[in-house]
């Protein structure tokens, strides 16, 4: 943010002194050179560099070192912010959350050896540019980091790894224990059909090296994962057995709480596969926590040890061959392992297919707290996942189609479309193939898969969006929309590897499963910049807050950091009593991010006005911060308990405040929108963000002015004055037609109803009048009554407009 | 500070042009960093508790016939970690 809007806004909020400018911290990056920090308890480098040209395919961000905890953060284009930002020399000015909201990129284990890896296939993409590096280190002790940045012309394939080792045990559920010792199996075995190993244990673990090279090999990421590879007693009889199972071993999503702006879709699930895979980092680097052991393995399968016994299966064992299992009285541990394993690169939909867990076809939320998916807790979610996002519900015509996941109400979840559509398949023909299934209503609809060589579906869309499995199972219930066991996340092509059946002889080729998996992040061509949202100067509010609201005021442009906007947020407190918090900052890729403004860190701050020196300064020990992102907000469950399809632009506004422990105490996360957009105002519009300049601030009102037509231009304004005790309180006024020099009535809500509280009917009543006069020279005379007595008057006073055209 | 910085951008430069090798040890400007809200520490907590463990896994299962050939096909079951019983999933039928 640049000096001279700084000091805009300590006039009108503060009239702080600022300190003296600090040098710009640019430090440039020698490809290949290590850069050696040092760094003291809670400290932080910001702007580190290294400018790439266009030939460059792939850059790596290391850092490797001891001591601390130091995190790594990646921003392309333009700089982080640093110490130009401080306002004062007594208020820190940086953050960790702040510099977290503006990066790009992140690794934040919690050791201090962090990587970050861009090519140009990256969500965020890899462009010729600055692309600039901060290094935190968090903790309370000392440390000491190399930071070392490569570049490379071509983008290196990188390997999938296989954890043989960290054995676990689990007395709940001895399904997930991991025995690794059957990997070293000394029992004799012959090598055949390609695999060298002599012993049973060699064969099987070469049996599952091949496995996961012949997916590293289609899949060409640069990104290493590692699979952690086990053993269990997952029993079985003679007629059916479990061979084995595998998931990734977490699920997140990106919202303003953790962003993670690498994922392409906010408010969505991704598996830690394909977080890492898209972030470029480690697991522990995406998500913290330590890198050690199992944790950093972000895939697990587990075989089950009982096959080739007697008692199951008749004895029917792994085939462990290279080359296709021909046979049928044996199970292909290869094509077993490659379409588990895809299962938890991604490949898999969380829509709800337990009843017992919740509605079928629910959308996957969590409950606060816990560590398990829910599909029950709406105040907590639900969201959707990124594979469900490519599906879409075709119509009974098979002409039109629909998203799985469309707008709808948090009331009123559309669970009973998603059902019928994962049981849609029940017609099933016998060819001389075998067993084909006909086209199902469920089908994946992103076109990276419906123009691959490797559908085979035909015909104009939908038609030629391939099908997904959706198995009705006529013989348990006579209903679709009951049946159990929709498996949702496989393809119905014959020979396909993510086919719910297995083919004798099934192919070692990933087929329609690359193309989708690379519209799940796992692409390796070239992507496009994200276009981040826009968002209007002017009021907002929340449907569902109605008496709430916030001036969300452009007051400026900055090259490096982008618009600047100057918010206030009009609300009430836990009495029902109006009281107001402002913030300050910038629009990051389309999300509000501000500055520090309390000498406590805090982000929202209440002021406090002296009428002696007419000036305001931020109350000590507010505890508030607030961030709004405009991106995908439709997506977020604040957005989704009420139908706001007809506004303009959505955002999240996730405001908290805490105590002086840091505890927070209140917090909430509201779908704000804009009251009018920049098109309706009147022309000349009187709109902005008034007050009474550098001798005569701390407050100040805003103004929409609209065009109403016949009716005229309706101005409405949201005064903002100090009470009798200094603390900020508001009042409205309204009038239509609107004419220069009329005294408008100023209304007070003297019942509101706190942030977390239920909605409540409005009790204005008059307090005061407002009078004002737009021209060559604005100004306002007012009279706002205290209920005890007093008043805080203003008489022609001239105004300054703080705010900016769009 | 402006010293400061020149001085870690010429020991850079000439590392850069001597011996790549050469690990520097100059002190970057280090800036304090406000307490709250979401320090370090705080944030990797939120980070952390974003991470879940999935509502199921996908398991292959194998049914045998009378003529002692398999069917195999892949199924959806609970997350077992939940402690749920397997979902009445319907069977693998025929091996195309």
């Amino acid at each position: 943010m640049s000096l001279r809007a700084f000091r805009l806004f300590a006039l009108f909020i503060a009239g702080a002194a600022l300190g003296a400018p600090v040098a710009f911290a640019e430090t440039a990056l020698t490809p290949g050179t290590p850069f050696t920090i040092n760094f003291s308890a809670n400290s932080l480098i910001t702007n580190a560099y290294i400018d790439v040209d266009a030939s460059t395919k792939q850059l790596n961000i290391n850092l490797t070192g001891s001591g601390g905890d130091v995190d790594l953060f990646l921003r392309y284009g333009s700089p982080f912010p640093d110490t130009s930002n401080c306002t004062s020399s007594s208020t820190p000015c940086l953050s960790y959350d702040m510099i977290q909201r503006y990066a790009h990129y992140h690794s934040v284990s919690s050791t201090s050896n962090e990587s970050i890896l861009v090519t140009n296939a990256s969500t965020i993409p890899l462009a010729a540019g600055r692309w600039y590096v901060t290094v935190i280190n968090g903790s309370s002790s000392s440390a000491t980091a190399t930071l070392t940045a490569t570049t490379s012309i071509s983008v290196q394939a990188a390997a999938i790894s296989i954890d043989f080792g960290n054995p676990s045990t689990n007395s709940s559920d001895p399904t997930q224990n991991c025995d690794v010792t059957p990997w070293s199996d000394a029992t004799a075995a012959i090598a055949a059909n390609g695999n060298p190993g002599t012993t049973l244990g060699d064969q099987r673990k070469n049996a599952l090296q091949y496995a996961v090279q012949q997916l590293a090999q289609q899949l060409n990421s640069p990104v290493p994962i590692t699979v952690h590879a086990c053993w269990a007693h997952l029993g079985g009889d003679k007629n059916r057995a479990t061979l084995a199972h595998a998931s990734a071993t977490s699920f997140a999503f990106s919202d303003p709480s953790f962003p993670m702006p690498w994922l392409a879709k906010r408010y969505t699930w991704y598996t830690n596969t394909q977080i890492s895979r898209m972030g470029g980092t480690s697991n522990c680097g995406a998500l913290g926590g330590d890198c050690t052991g199992a944790r950093n393995d972000v895939v697990e399968i587990t075989f089950n040890s009982d096959i080739g016994s007697s008692s199951v299966l008749g004895g029917a064992p792994f085939y462990f061959g290279y080359t296709p299992d021909t046979g049928s009285t044996s199970s292909d541990f290869i094509a077993i392992a490659m379409h588990e394993i895809t299962h938890g690169l991604g490949f898999i939909g969380l829509a709800n297919v337990d009843p017992s867990s919740g509605p079928i076809g629910a959308r996957a939320g969590i409950t606060n707290g816990e560590s398990s998916i829910t599909y029950q807790n709406y105040d907590q979610g639900p969201w959707d996942d990124i594979f469900g996002d490519n599906i879409v519900n075709v119509g009974s015509n098979q002409q039109s189609y629909t998203p799985f996941y469309g707008y709808e109400l948090n009331t009123q979840p559309n669970n009973a479309a998603r059902s019928a559509a994962m049981t849609s398949g029940n017609t099933v023909t016998s060819t001389s193939l075998g067993t084909l299934y006909s086209p199902t209503l469920l089908r994946w609809s992103d076109p990276l898969a419906v123009n691959s060589s490797a559908n085979q579906a035909t015909g104009n869309p939908p038609s030629n969006f391939p099908s997904l499995y959706a198995p009705c199972d006529m013989t348990k219930t006579t209903s679709c929309s009951t049946s159990l066991g929709s498996t949702l996340s496989h393809t119905v092509q014959q020979g396909d590897l993510m086919n719910a059946f297995y083919n004798i002889g099934q192919s070692r080729t990933m087929g329609l499963a690359a193309p989708m998996l690379a519209a799940m992040g796992w692409s390796t061509t070239t992507a496009t910049a994200p276009v981040y949202a826009k968002p209007y100067t002017g009021i907002w509010y929340d449907r569902t807050h109605s008496g709430h609201g916030l001036d969300f005021r452009l007051v400026g442009h900055d090259a490096k950091y982008g618009d600047i906007y100057f918010l206030i947020f009009y609300t009430y407190d836990a009495s029902g009593a109006v009281e107001i918090f402002q913030a300050q900052g910038n629009i990051v890729d389309g999300v509000f991010v501000p500055v520090i403004l309390g000498a406590d860190g805090s982000t929202l701050v209440r002021m406090h006005y002296d009428p002696v020196t007419k000036k305001a300064t931020p109350s000590a020990n507010t505890g508030g911060s607030i961030v709004v992102d405009f991106n995908q907000a439709a997506n977020s469950p604040a957005c989704r308990n009420l139908d706001r399809s007809a506004a303009a632009l959505l955002g999240v506004m996730s405001w908290s405040f805490a105590n002086s422990s840091g505890t927070v105490t209140e917090q909430g996360d509201w779908c704000v929108e804009p009251l009018t957009t920049p098109a309706q105002n009147a022309s000349p519009d009187f709109g902005g963000l008034y007050y009474g300049g550098s001798s005569d601030s701390g407050w100040g009102f805003s103004v929409l002015d609209v065009n109403r037509g016949a009716q005229g231009n309706q101005v409405a304004v949201d005064f903002y004055f100090p009470d009798a005790s200094g603390k900020p309180i508001w009042a409205v006024a309204y009038a239509l037609p609107f004419v220069n020099g009329q005294v408008i009535p100023l209304l007070q809500n003297t019942a509101g109803y706190c942030r977390t509280c239920t909605t409540k009917s409005q009790n204005a009543v008059q307090i005061g009048t407002i009078t004002l006069n737009f021209g060559t020279t604005n100004t306002a005379t007012i009279v706002a009554n205290y209920p005890g007595g007093g008043s805080f008057t203003r008489t022609n006073v001239p105004l300054v407009n703080l705010g900016i055209s769009q | 500070m402006r010293m400061t910085l020149l001085l870690i951008s010429l020991l850079a430069a000439n590392a850069h042009a001597s011996d790549p090798a050469v690990t520097l040890q100059a002190q970057p400007l280090v800036q304090k960093l406000a307490p709250n809200p979401a320090a370090q520490a705080g944030m990797k907590a939120v980070a952390a508790s974003k991470a879940v463990v999935g509502p199921k896994v996908h398991e292959t299962v194998a049914t045998r016939n009378d003529d002692g050939t398999l069917n195999v096909g892949c199924v959806e079951r609970p997350n077992p970690r939940a402690g749920k019983s397997l979902l009445n999933t319907i069977s693998p039928e025929n091996q195309q």
